[in-house]
C-alpha cells in the first residue's frame, strides 16, 4: 500500500473518534473542515492533476451554497431580508428550491453545469495556462459582486443566516450531522482515488505534464478537461452545499475570491496531485489559523503567512509530496542497486 | 529515410504529415484519405500515424510504464479511459514494449529520471504502443553514444518487419546500417530519391549536403 493510503486511514480514524474526545465547539469546526477538505479535493483534481490553476474555484462552491441557502431560508415562506425589500412571495425560480431534495440535487447539478458550460468555452477555445487562472480570477469578482448586488434575493454583502442544521428535510443535531458530513466525504474521496488511479487520472496527469505530446497520441484534451471540470463542478457543489448545515450561514465572501485563494494556499501546503495532500493541507492551514487566532489575538496572520511561505519555499511539492518524494526516491535506489549486478 | 542539411525542411514535412501545421498549399494524402489539416489527435487515432519528436517528448513526472501505458493504441476517448482496467493482455503488451526498448528494469522510475539515449528510447516505445500503420521518428539518434546509436538501429530494423517507418536523419553511419530507401531533401525540394549506396554518390548531394561528412 501507498504511503498516503496508509495516511489517509490514519487520518479517517482520526476524524471518526474526534467529536467522541473534544467539545462541540470543537465539533463544529472540524465539521467546516471537513467541508472544506471536500472542497479543496475538488480543486485538486482539476489544478493537482490536470494543471488547471483555479483562481475562482469557490464560485462553484458558493452557486451550491446559495442554492442550498435560498432553499433554507425560503423553506418557511419569504423570509425577513426579503420582505425588507418588499419581496411578498418566492420568487419563481427558488419557488422549486423548497422541495430539499431537489436543492440538494440542484446544488450538485448546477455547478457541474456551469462548469461544463465554462470548461467547453475555455477548453475548446484554446485557452492555457495563466489565462485559464485570469478568466477564473475575474468570474470570481463578477460572482461574488452579483451576489452582493442582488440585495432582495441574497441579503447583499450580510449573506444569509439563522439557516439551521437541517438536510433533506430533516433536522439533525451537529454529531449526526458531522457524521453525515464525514460519511459523503469519505465516500467522494474513495472516488476520486478510483478515478485519478483509473487511465483517465492518468490521462488527466500527462495533460499536466505534456499537452501537446497527448495529442498526438490520440488524444483530444480539450473534452478531458471539460470532463474532470464537470466533475470537479459537481463536488465543490457538493461541498457548499453540506456548507450550510455546518455553518448555518453564507455570505458572498464564500462565492469570491476569499475562499478561492485560502484554497489554493491549503492545496500547496498540503500537495498537489495526491489527494492526500488536499486533505492534510486543509486541515494543518484551517487549524493553524484557528488555533492561532485563540492564543495571539493580532500577529497570528503574520506567524501564518510567514510559515505557509516558508513551506511553500522550501517544500515546493507540499508536505505530503515530500513524502511521498522520500519514499520514491528510497524505492528507486533499491531497484538501482538491484538491477546492477556489483 | 528522408535526409537533408538544416532547414532542409525535414521536420515541416513531419509536422504536415502528423497535422501540427496545417499547409498553406497542397493535401497530404495517407493510404488514400486525404488527411490535410486535421487535428493531431484525429490523424493519430483514427489514421495511426506515429510519431517520436526531436529530442524527447515524454510526461517527465509519470512512471516508464504509464508513460507506455498511456500511448497503448484505442483508448484515447474519455469514456474508454474510464472503462479501461490494467488487464493481463494490457499487461503483456506494456512488458513487451519495455523489453523491447530495453527499460523493463526501470519501468517504475519516472521518465524524467532516464538518460537522454533510455528517454529516446521510451519515446520510440510509446509510438510502438499506438501500433501505428505509419511510424514517423524524427532523429532517434539524436545525443546517442555510438553504443547506443547501433542499438537503436538495431530497434528499427525490427520495427520494419511490421511497420512503414519514415525516419528523419543526420547520422550518415546509422543511415547506412538502417535505410532502404533515402529522400534528400534540400530547401524544401527534393533534390535524390533512391538506394543509399546511389544517393551518396550524386554530384548534387554531395554538393549541397555530404561534403561535411
Amino acid at each position: 500500500m501507498r504511503l498516503n493510503r496508509k495516511i489517509d486511514i490514519g487520518i479517517l480514524v482520526f476524524l471518526a473518534v474526534f467529536p467522541l474526545v473534544f467539545s462541540a465547539y470543537r465539533t463544529e469546526l472540524m465539521g467546516k473542515t471537513l467541508v472544506f477538505i471536500l472542497f479543496a479535493i475538488s480543486l485538486d483534481l482539476i489544478w493537482g492533476y490536470a494543471g488547471l490553476m483555479s483562481f475562482g474555484h469557490a464560485v462553484l462552491f458558493g452557486i451550491g451554497g446559495y442554492i442550498m441557502g435560498l432553499a433554507r431560508a425560503c423553506a418557511d415562506g419569504v423570509p425577513d431580508f426579503m420582505q425588507r425589500y418588499g419581496v411578498t412571495e418566492v420568487p419563481a425560480f427558488i419557488a422549486p428550491l423548497q422541495s430539499p431534495g431537489l436543492a440538494f440535487a440542484l446544488g450538485i447539478l448546477i455547478p457541474g453545469a456551469v462548469a461544463a458550460v465554462l470548461g467547453f468555452f475555455i477548453f475548446f477555445s484554446r485557452v492555457r495556462g495563466v489565462f485559464f487562472s485570469l478568466i477564473t480570477l475575474a468570474l470570481a469578482y463578477v460572482v461574488s459582486t452579483f451576489i452582493s448586488n442582488q440585495q432582495q434575493y441574497t441579503n447583499g454583502y450580510n449573506g444569509i443566516g439563522g439557516l439551521g442544521r437541517v438536510l433533506w428535510g430533516v433536522k439533525f443535531d451537529l454529531t449526526q450531522l458531522y457524521y453525515i458530513t464525514l460519511a459523503l466525504a469519505a465516500l467522494v474521496f474513495v472516488l476520486c482515488v478510483r478515478l485519478t488511479g483509473s487511465r483517465f487520472g492518468k490521462t488527466l496527469r500527462s495533460i499536466r505534464e505534456n499537452e501537446m505530446r497527448l495529442t498526438f497520441l490520440g488524444y483530444d484534451p480539450a473534452f478531458f478537461k471539460v470532463a474532470v471540470f464537470t466533475f470537479s463542478g459537481m463536488i465543490a457543489g457538493l461541498a457548499g452545499v453540506l456548507y450550510i448545515p455546518m455553518n448555518q450561514f453564507i455570505s458572498p465572501n464564500e462565492a469570491g475570491i476569499t475562499l478561492s485563494t485560502v484554497v489554493l494556499v491549503w492545496l500547496a501546503v498540503g500537495g498537489r496531485g495526491n489527494l492526500t495532500g488536499a486533505v492534510c493541507g486543509t486541515m494543518i492551514v484551517y487549524w493553524a489559523q484557528l488555533l492561532l487566532s485563540e492564543r495571539i489575538s493580532n500577529a497570528w496572520t503574520l506567524i501564518l503567512g510567514v510559515v505557509i511561505i516558508c513551506v511553500v519555499f522550501f517544500l515546493p511539492q507540499g508536505v505530503v509530496g515530500k513524502l511521498l518524494d522520500i519514499v520514491y526516491h528510497r524505492q528507486m535506489r533499491e531497484v538501482l542497486s538491484s538491477n546492477d549486478p556489483s | 529515410m528522408v535526409i537533408g542539411p538544416n532547414g532542409a525542411g525535414k521536420t515541416t514535412l513531419m509536422d504536415l504529415i502528423t497535422g501540427k501545421t496545417r499547409p498553406t498549399r497542397g493535401r497530404v494524402y495517407f493510404d488514400g484519405h486525404n488527411i490535410t489539416g486535421l487535428a493531431p489527435s484525429k490523424i493519430s487515432a483514427k489514421y495511426r500515424i506515429g510519431r517520436k519528436f526531436q529530442g524527447p517528448n515524454l510526461f517527465e513526472n509519470i512512471s516508464v510504464r504509464e508513460n507506455i501505458e498511456i500511448a497503448l493504441h484505442g483508448h484515447s476517448t474519455v469514456l474508454r479511459t474510464l472503462t479501461y482496467r490494467r488487464d493481463a493482455d494490457a499487461e503483456a503488451r506494456i512488458g513487451g514494449i519495455l523489453e523491447q526498448i530495453g527499460l523493463a528494469g526501470k519501468s517504475e522510475m519516472n521518465a524524467a529520471a532516464l538518460s537522454h539515449g533510455e528517454r529516446q528510447w521510451l519515446e520510440i516505445g510509446m509510438v510502438i504502443a499506438q501500433e501505428p500503420k505509419l511510424l514517423i521518428l524524427d532523429e532517434p539518434t539524436a545525443g546517442m553514444t555510438v553504443a547506443e546509436t547501433a542499438k537503436t538501429g538495431e530497434m528499427i530494423r525490427a520495427l520494419k518487419e511490421r511497420h512503414t517507418i519514415i525516419v528523419v536523419e543526420h547520422d550518415m553511419a546509422f543511415v547506412r546500417q538502417v535505410a532502404e530507401n533515402v529522400t534528400v531533401l534540400h530547401q524544401g525540394e527534393i533534390i535524390k530519391e533512391g538506394l543509399f549506396s546511389e544517393v551518396e554518390k550524386d554530384p548534387e548531394v554531395i554538393r549541397v549536403y555530404l561534403q561535411d561528412f
